[in-house]
């Protein structure tokens, strides 16, 4: 006999929309007394009533808990002003955003998050000894978990706040504010100072939820009920075991997707920001480990917050899933570089990741036993002859792979490369799938454990590999890399051709995007030759024992371009004039980036110079900061190894130091050189104009006058 | 150290409930208990609430029982009184005897109610 089940939704409300300090004996209370026979009704009532009690409960308990995280935050706004000083003044800032890529993110975000981390856990401090204060006293290991959960928390609601605020009012948090008195930011309700309140809300309160000292007796029922299992429960390999072969209603192939498509996201926004990032080439190789390390953190962690949620949740489970599937995900970095440079080797990388994919998953026998049985017909039992043929067996499985095969083709024939690669990633699962070997896991979890690290790290190295290649040919800056790379579709074309197009179109007016130029190349006036800038020979440019500067007249080319373009490209407009005299500007809401090259006629021994100075003209009314980059490169060298010396602000363009301008503003920015250089010379000097976010679409107008390079 | 607080209508029931219920005394047992007696339905939330303020305040004490297939494989939480809770409980009659001992005898529609 079936027993009668109360109404889902009623249960699921029961369930996750109550405090999480209600355990499950209230709902097998209803249950019990539902199926004694009580009607609907009444169970929506108990439900409700239910719900309504332990919230009220929950809040009146944590009264002086809300008051103060409201207070709390409420300084946020104020907080932000002084973070941002702290950025733009701090020289220890400074010296982060000097280091290569990747170092430079990894310092800059751990120093965010530091900094923020820092006003929360002051919030918690505060909020703890005002409570000790009162004679309540917490308990030791939840305030260590507490000061652990805010950061943690913090982060993604951060980020949705972020993307929020910027899909309501883009540039969002970024846009200038008039900054106010302290007072006036503490109680500043424009929406942008609310909505920067609510990350810092959200983690305070969630942080301290829990931790709320109620009296001993009821803290510590809380504790015992619904603290996380030591970890020694967890990874006891005699408490728990893996999931059975066949086990896919456990496994549950949802966590897997959620999981790849994370991994997929993440990489796409994080691999192909960076390709457009100057990497020398020996950051190659550790923008490679970054990406693919991401990647999989981000699979991993799509996988558990998917799972968290679900019933069947179990650390060691999604633990194994994040194993499982890293093989797959290491993948996803190279297919996405390779899929954005439109290179057909995506489609490879793709396959393979999907086969990896595949076949972990069938090892671990997250694959049903009989997916790979082929269906024979059943028709024996109807036959109209004494003997039939042998019918051959139905293979759905060969059917969707040859699909899955010709779609690639179709695909890659109509230019859709990223539906290409989805054909054939599906084509290499279902392949992969049928062909790898059964093998019926029933180990216990450590041994299941370090076979699934074993397999991750043996994938992760030829993954890395084509990474760092696919690094190389997405980046065309480092090394010429694109160049070289037959494999790639070089969109770009080198800076000469660009220069020997002609000029239809006034500059004055020249826009980018859909109804503008791919870019735009400014060239000084009046035209000339090509001229070959002081010739700097060792003995005369910067002799041993040099006093005087050597200074370079700048004469080379301003480029205007967009993310993610890396060189002009073939139908780049080319003009005359100074970036000083012309308005350009973004047609769309893509950042407009601006970079000026100068060609010298012989290499420099960095060796023999301490600094290179920067004289530039600011003609720029439009407000916010602007830093300048500067990239040294030896062409002359196998690889054409390059160097980033670091971002130097614009010092008129700071707040505070802005002013309208009737004619340019001279300002020396000075480029001091490091005692330990990554190259030993260098011929080509770029310097790469940073708006701010307020300014993004608007064209620096900013000149570069002369270099001067001071010997050591 | 348990907080001080005076025992309300719906607490005290409750506490006499589980003191009567002995070993049994889960929600469902105590809100049957309650509505024999008190003559109309109580929500088991209710009663839940007010079990977890007493435990706050030290006078009861619960632990989980086995999982059962009838409950959805949901555990019962059941519940005893403490020493502290048996102590107040016989406070509270004491001083409940007390105050109605200095009552006269009412007797509906002599007009007394109330004075």
């Amino acid at each position: 006999m079936r027993r009668r089940q109360p109404p889902p939704a009623a249960t699921w409300i029961l369930e996750h929309l109550t405090p999480a300090d209600r355990d499950e004996a209230v709902a097998g209370d209803l249950l019990e007394v539902y199926r004694s026979g009580r009607t609907d009704a009444w169970y929506w009532r108990q439900v409700l009533w239910a719900c309504s009690i332990a919230w009220t409960d929950a809040l009146r308990v944590r009264l002086p808990l809300l008051v103060f995280v409201f207070l709390w935050s409420m300084l946020a706004p104020a907080w932000t002003l002084l973070f941002n000083r702290i950025e733009n003044d701090s020289p220890a800032y400074h010296s982060i955003l000097r280091l290569n890529w990747p170092l430079d993110e990894f310092a800059y975000f751990a120093a965010w998050i530091l900094l923020n981390s820092t006003f929360l856990w002051a919030g918690m401090f505060v909020f703890i000894l005002s409570h000790s204060g009162f004679g309540r006293s917490f308990r030791g290991r939840l305030v260590g978990r507490a000061f652990l959960l805010a950061p943690s928390v913090f982060l993604p609601a951060w980020i949705v706040a972020f993307i929020l605020m910027n899909l309501y009012e883009y540039p969002g948090f970024d846009a200038r504010h008039a900054p106010l008195t302290p007072f006036g930011e503490i109680v500043d309700l424009r929406l942008w100072a609310i909505v920067v309140r609510v990350p810092y809300f959200l983690s305070l309160l969630l942080a301290l939820w829990t931790k709320v000292p109620r009296a001993a007796a009821l803290s510590a029922v809380a504790s015992r009920d619904f603290a996380i299992p030591p970890a020694s429960q967890i990874d006891d390999p005699d408490t728990e075991e893996w999931p059975e072969a066949g086990g896919a209603s456990l496994w549950t192939p949802r966590l897997v997707i959620a999981g790849c498509a994370a991994a997929t996201a993440v990489a796409s926004l994080l691999c192909l920001i960076s390709i457009n990032r100057l990497i020398s080439a020996i950051g190659i190789l550790p923008a490679a480990i970054f990406c693919i390390a991401e990647a999989v953190f981000a699979g991993a962690t799509g996988a558990l917050l998917f799972g968290a949620r679900s019933e069947q949740r179990s650390w060691s489970l999604l633990l194994f899933v994040a194993l499982a599937c890293g093989p797959a995900w290491v993948w996803v970095p190279s297919v996405v570089l390779l899929a954005n440079r439109d290179s057909a080797w995506a489609l490879p990388a793709a396959a393979v990741a999907a086969a990896a994919l595949a076949v972990t998953l069938r090892r671990a026998g997250a694959l049903s036993p009989d997916f790979s049985a082929p269906d024979w017909p059943r028709n024996a039992e109807n036959e109209l002859f004494a003997e039939t043929l042998r019918p051959i067996p139905w293979e759905w499985h060969g059917l969707a792979i040859a699909i899955g095969i010709y779609a690639t083709f179709i695909f890659l024939g109509t230019g859709v490369l990223l539906f290409a690669c989805a054909s054939a990633a599906f084509a290499a699962f279902l392949f992969a799938s049928r062909r790898s070997h059964i093998s019926p896991l029933r180990a216990r979890l450590f041994k299941a454990s370090s076979r699934s690290v074993r397999r991750l790290a043996a994938a992760a190295l030829p993954a890395l590999v084509v990474t760092v290649l696919a690094l190389l040919v997405a980046g065309g800056r480092f090394g010429g890399a694109s160049a070289s790379s037959a494999n790639s579709i070089d969109r770009g074309a080198t800076e000469k051709s660009v220069a020997h197009q002609t000029d239809p179109h006034p500059a004055g007016s020249a826009g980018l995007g859909f109804d503008g130029y791919q870019s735009i190349v400014l060239w000084p006036i009046p035209p000339k030759k090509e001229i070959v800038p002081p010739v700097l020979t060792p003995d005369l440019a910067l002799p041993a024992r040099a006093h005087r500067p050597v200074l370079i007249r700048f004469n080379g080319s301003y480029w205007y371009f967009q993310s993610p373009a890396t060189r002009p490209g073939p139908h780049s407009h080319v003009a005359h004039g100074s970036p000083l005299n012309v308005n350009i500007h973004s047609t769309n809401s893509q950042p407009l980036m601006m970079q000026a090259d100068q060609l010298l006629a012989e290499p420099v021994r960095i060796s023999q110079c301490r600094e290179i100075q920067v004289e530039v003209a600011n003609r720029d009314n439009w407000p916010g900061p602007i830093s300048i980059g500067m990239r040294l490169t030896d062409s002359s060298s196998t690889g054409q190894p390059s160097f980033y010396l670091g971002r130097q602000p614009v010092r008129s363009t700071l707040p505070g130091r802005f002013t309208k301008k009737q004619s340019a503003v001279e300002e020396t920015i000075r480029f001091p050189m490091p005692a330990h250089p990554l190259i030993h010379r260098f011929d080509e000097i770029t310097l790469i104009f940073y708006p701010d976010a307020s300014r993004v679409e608007i064209g620096s107008r900013l000149a570069v006058e002369e270099l001067q390079l001071i010997p050591r | 150290m348990t907080e001080r607080g005076y025992l309300g209508e719906f607490e005290l029931m409750i506490l006499l409930a589980v003191i009567s219920l002995g070993d049994d005394a889960y929600g469902v047992p105590i809100s049957r208990a309650i509505e024999k007696h008190r003559g109309w339905e109580v929500a088991v939330g209710s009663v839940y609430a007010a079990l977890e303020r007493l435990e706050g305040k030290g006078l009861i004490e619960s632990e989980l029982g086995d999982p059962t297939p009838e409950r959805g494989g949901k555990a019962r939480r059941y519940f005893r009184i403490t020493r502290e809770g048996l102590r107040q409980v016989h406070e509270t009659r004491r001083v409940l005897t007390k105050l109605w001992q200095t009552i006269p005898d009412l007797k509906p529609g002599t007009g007394q109610e109330g004075r």
